[in-house]
């Protein structure tokens, strides 16, 4: 069963990974890196259950924090984003280049 | 056991039936709602590795706080704007490869593990509780880590304030 | 005890960090700080100097300044002996300047930079003389260097002034690069550059021939800081700084540097009769060259500048036939009598205007009646008239050098003692003695003594001039400062030692400073023969010391024209412009390239980073795979 159990959190991972580098949608992004990050905590708990020891649950907590952290930072930057161009499409904001 | 196989099965599925969901929907508000469903099939599988608390947590957390804040931030723009996007970049098919290259990696390292399973599902409750068990660790031996979380958190609200703020 | 021997070289640096840091508020107390931090710095040193009196040895380590591996080079301070010699010197006369300074330089733009420069002088010179190792030394060795050079062209908008900076620290580079290639050369073989793992190893670890390569490298290094022949052409232009520093730096402290090193490498140059040949040899030289150039220097400072060659000669002749406490002992009350005898021209030049030249001086006795008294007091020291300090010494050097089987050297120290005698009196007796040469000058000038700012340092080192030497009479049957000096520097062992008569030897060096206080006598107070008429004469000679043997303009010729000519046609021109800037073109060129071939990568596109992430993700588990696989 444990490997069952990692292929799930493995397949969140990719799927998160994927759509992160695939999707134009800024807000779909943001939603593929929660996936990530979940699929993440999952290999913890899965970890903490077969290893009998609670600290995969507490780093669970910590990740939480982390995502809850990201997802508002990176609001706040679809947010700007949105009200300086009137646009969520990332091939718009390409200021890394200049 | 067959029934735990049925329930993981169904509980897997949703977790990625959803993810899939999420990357190959055009309107980001399904995509928000294939979202919640895949965080439910997660938490349920939670619910299977005896973290209760956990799982609760991330019904609360994800798919409720996480999700709204990110519903919200939809209801904030123009629908046109945000739900007309193509759905790919141009060169998509580069990042699909890549993906899958991880995906190989991380199936192959998955399928490697190793691990002692003698304690499978023990030490995950004091007197029955799971929260009991999390808040003494968490209290104990992560009380530092804890209180640099809330620190975390502040700066990022204050993060996030400070960029709506400013302009581009 | 750790922390006041560490004191002794911290005063002087906090000294040089206030005036330096604070030189615009400190203006006029600037020398007071200064002063005061040095006479701290030598009650500091008081009570370390007794111990080691009482046998004791200090050797502190503070900390690992360098660590590399199997070889430590700490930072560690030595009391010694030696070093207490010259820690007493170092502290004492350095005092003394600060204080004279303070009357002397009163009034000058650069006060507090002047003292800044001399505080730092004088700790460099501390961790010269106390550093425990070659290479804190070597340190110490660099900063009375940069000293000396600052403090020559302290008066730096005079163009003579800061060339001759220039060149005292071009000069002193020839001779630091053998010093370092000595220290290096210690190095590969000793494993450790600390006088504690060094000297008591000699005779397991260097043969002969590695001895004499390490010997001669370190005496080039004692040959540029000491200004031996050839590399003595700087000093004579270092008299363009201010006169303390003359005689703090360029008489009693920094030039004899070169003699500390010496013996304090004492061991080392026991093994190598050649290098100690070459010591000894180079010292007798210049001690006789020197003083014939002396001889007809009209220039007051120039006269006592190549009296301190002389006199540095003497020195290197003490520690090269292996007698270094004579060496030592000479460099002690060279101190005295030398920083005195310029702190006198200094007195004499502040009341004189800066004028130098002894054609315009005389009878300024009257004047100036306790410079007058203490420059004879000083001239008698120098000139080897028992009972002043200067005659025990050199008395020890010669009577050494003979024993130890250098029957030359000896004649040629007695005759240089001869020429040392005249050309003190010489200067003192057309100086001091005598008419005034033009009328009315000193009333113009207001010719006056010297403020007692300045006078009192210089009564102490008069004093010390005349008790100084007579730690090296004989009590109870040893010399003092020999027995005390032949802790740490051992007197050579020479098979078939000859011994001669001490009185004749004392006799004979005496006779030769009464013959020449006598014919100075003859030549400027009687005029029984003018100086004229001895000058027409030896005409060909005459010209030649005149212009001190053409040196400057043979450098002038053969080395700094055919420099100037490589370096512009050659150097710059080719090197420079057609190859180096060529080369660092050629890489400016190649970076470019490089930079758009990855600027090329930097689309903007956040995708397109995340594609490189994934990449680098799956690199590394691939990696991991391989790995456990």
């Amino acid at each position: 069963m444990l490997a069952a159990y990692m292929f799930v959190s493995v397949l969140l991972f990719a799927i998160g990974a994927t759509g992160a580098m695939i999707r134009r949608n800024f807000l779909i992004v943001l939603m593929s890196l929660e996936l990530m990050i979940n699929g993440a905590g999952m290999a913890l708990i899965v970890m903490s259950y077969y290893i009998g020891n609670i600290s995969g649950q507490v780093m669970f907590l910590f990740v939480a924090a982390v995502a809850a952290s990201e997802t508002a930072v990176g609001l706040a930057i679809v947010a700007m984003m949105y009200k300086n161009k009137k646009s969520v499409d990332i091939n718009d904001f390409t200021t890394l280049r200049k | 056991m067959i029934v735990e196989i049925i329930v993981f099965a169904i509980l897997a599925a949703m977790a990625v039936g959803g993810g899939l969901g999420i990357i190959v929907t055009k309107n980001p508000f399904r995509a928000a709602m294939w979202m919640v469903l895949s965080f439910i099939g997660s938490a349920g599988i939670f619910v299977m590795l005896d973290a209760v608390f956990i799982a609760m947590l991330q019904l609360i957390v994800y798919a409720g706080a996480i999700t709204v804040m990110i519903v919200i931030a939809m209801y904030t723009m123009d629908r046109l704007t945000i739900a007309s996007l193509g759905r790919f970049n141009n060169q998509g098919y580069f990042g699909a490869l890549f993906g899958l290259g991880i995906l190989l990696d991380f199936i192959v390292i998955a399928s490697k593990l190793r691990i002692n399973t003698t304690f499978a599902g023990k030490n995950l409750s004091i007197a029955g509780s799971n929260v009991k068990a999390i808040s003494d660790v968490l209290f104990k031996s992560y009380l530092l880590p804890f209180e640099i979380t809330a620190i975390v958190l502040l700066i990022a609200l204050f993060g996030a304030v400070a960029l709506t703020k400013k302009d581009l | 005890m750790k922390t006041l021997v560490l004191l002794i070289i911290i005063w002087p640096l906090i000294g040089f960090i206030i005036n330096g840091l604070f030189g615009k508020w400190t203006k006029n107390y600037a020398g007071v700080i200064a002063a005061s931090a040095l006479g701290l710095s030598f009650l500091s040193a008081v009570y370390p100097i007794w111990q080691v009196i009482l046998g004791n040895i200090y050797d502190y380590v503070y900390f690992m300044w360098m660590p590399f591996g199997k070889f430590n080079i700490p930072f560690g301070l030595r009391i010694d002996s030696l070093s207490a010699v010259m820690l007493f010197v170092v502290t004492f006369v350095s005092w003394m300047i600060h204080i004279y300074s303070n009357g002397y330089m009163k009034g000058d733009p650069g006060y507090a930079r002047y003292f800044t420069y001399l505080n730092l002088f004088v700790f460099s010179m501390l961790l010269l003389i106390l550093g425990d190792n070659y290479l804190l030394m070597f340190v110490g060795w660099e900063g009375v260097g940069l000293c000396s050079y600052l403090l020559i062209g302290f008066w730096y908008d005079k163009k003579t002034a800061s060339d001759a900076g220039e060149k005292a620290f071009v000069v002193n580079r020839i001779g630091d690069a053998g010093f370092i290639i000595g220290v290096l050369f210690i190095l590969l073989n000793f494993h450790s550059v600390t006088y504690a793992d060094v000297f008591p190893f000699v005779h397991q670890v260097l043969t002969p021939q590695t001895a004499t390569i390490i010997g001669l490298a370190l005496f080039l290094g004692a040959m540029g800081k000491s200004a031996q022949f050839p590399l003595y052409i700087w000093l004579t232009d270092a008299m363009e700084g201010p006169t303390p520093v003359s005689s703090l730096i360029h008489a009693a402290t920094m030039v004899t540097a070169g003699v500390y090193m010496v013996a304090r490498s004492n061991a080392i140059y026991d093994l190598s009769p050649i290098a100690m040949e070459v010591v000894a040899s180079v010292g007798a030289f210049t001690a006789f060259y020197a003083a014939t150039m002396a001889l007809t220097h009209k220039d007051i400072k120039r006269i006592l500048a190549y009296s301190t060659l002389s006199q540095l000669g003497y020195m290197f002749i003490g520690v090269g036939v292996g007698v270094y406490w004579a060496g030592i002992f000479h460099l002690m009350t060279h101190a005295f009598f030398k920083g005195l005898l310029f702190l006198g021209a200094g007195a004499v030049m502040h009341s004189m205007r800066g004028l130098l030249s002894t054609d315009l001086m005389g009878g300024l006795r009257k004047k100036m009646p306790q410079t007058a008294i203490l420059m004879v007091i000083a001239s008698l020291a120098i000139g080897g008239i028992p009972p002043f300090a200067g005659f025990f010494s050199k008395d020890a050097i010669l009577a050494g050098a003979l024993e130890m089987g250098h029957p030359i050297i000896w004649i040629v120290g007695e005759i240089t003692a001869f020429m040392t005698a005249f050309y003190m009196f010489r200067f003192v007796f057309s100086v001091f003695y005598g008419e005034e040469k033009v009328p009315n000058l000193y009333h113009e000038l207001h010719t006056h003594e010297a403020p007692k700012v300045m006078t009192i340092p210089m009564w102490v080192l008069g004093v010390l001039s005349i008790i100084g030497g007579w730690v090296g009479l004989h009590f109870s049957g040893e010399i003092p400062i020999e027995a005390f000096i032949a802790r740490t520097a051992p007197t050579l062992e020479v098979a078939g030692e000859a011994h001669y008569s001490e009185a004749l030897l004392m006799g004979i060096s005496v006779c030769m400073g009464l013959l020449g206080i006598f014919t100075a006598w003859v030549i400027y107070i009687k005029k029984w023969i003018t100086a004229q008429s001895v000058a027409n004469t030896f005409k060909p000679i005459y010209t030649l010391l005149a212009n001190t043997y053409y040196v400057d303009e043979f450098v002038y010729f053969f080395i700094v024209k055919p420099f100037w000519w490589v370096s512009e046609y050659f150097l710059w021109k080719i090197v420079d412009v057609k190859i180096i800037d060529a080369g660092v073109d050629l890489f400016g060129w190649i970076s470019k390239r490089i930079g758009w071939l990855f600027r090329t990568l930097q689309t903007g596109f956040v995708s397109h980073y995340a594609y490189w992430v994934s990449i680098g993700v799956m690199l590394l588990t691939t990696w991991y795979l391989i790995r456990i696989i």
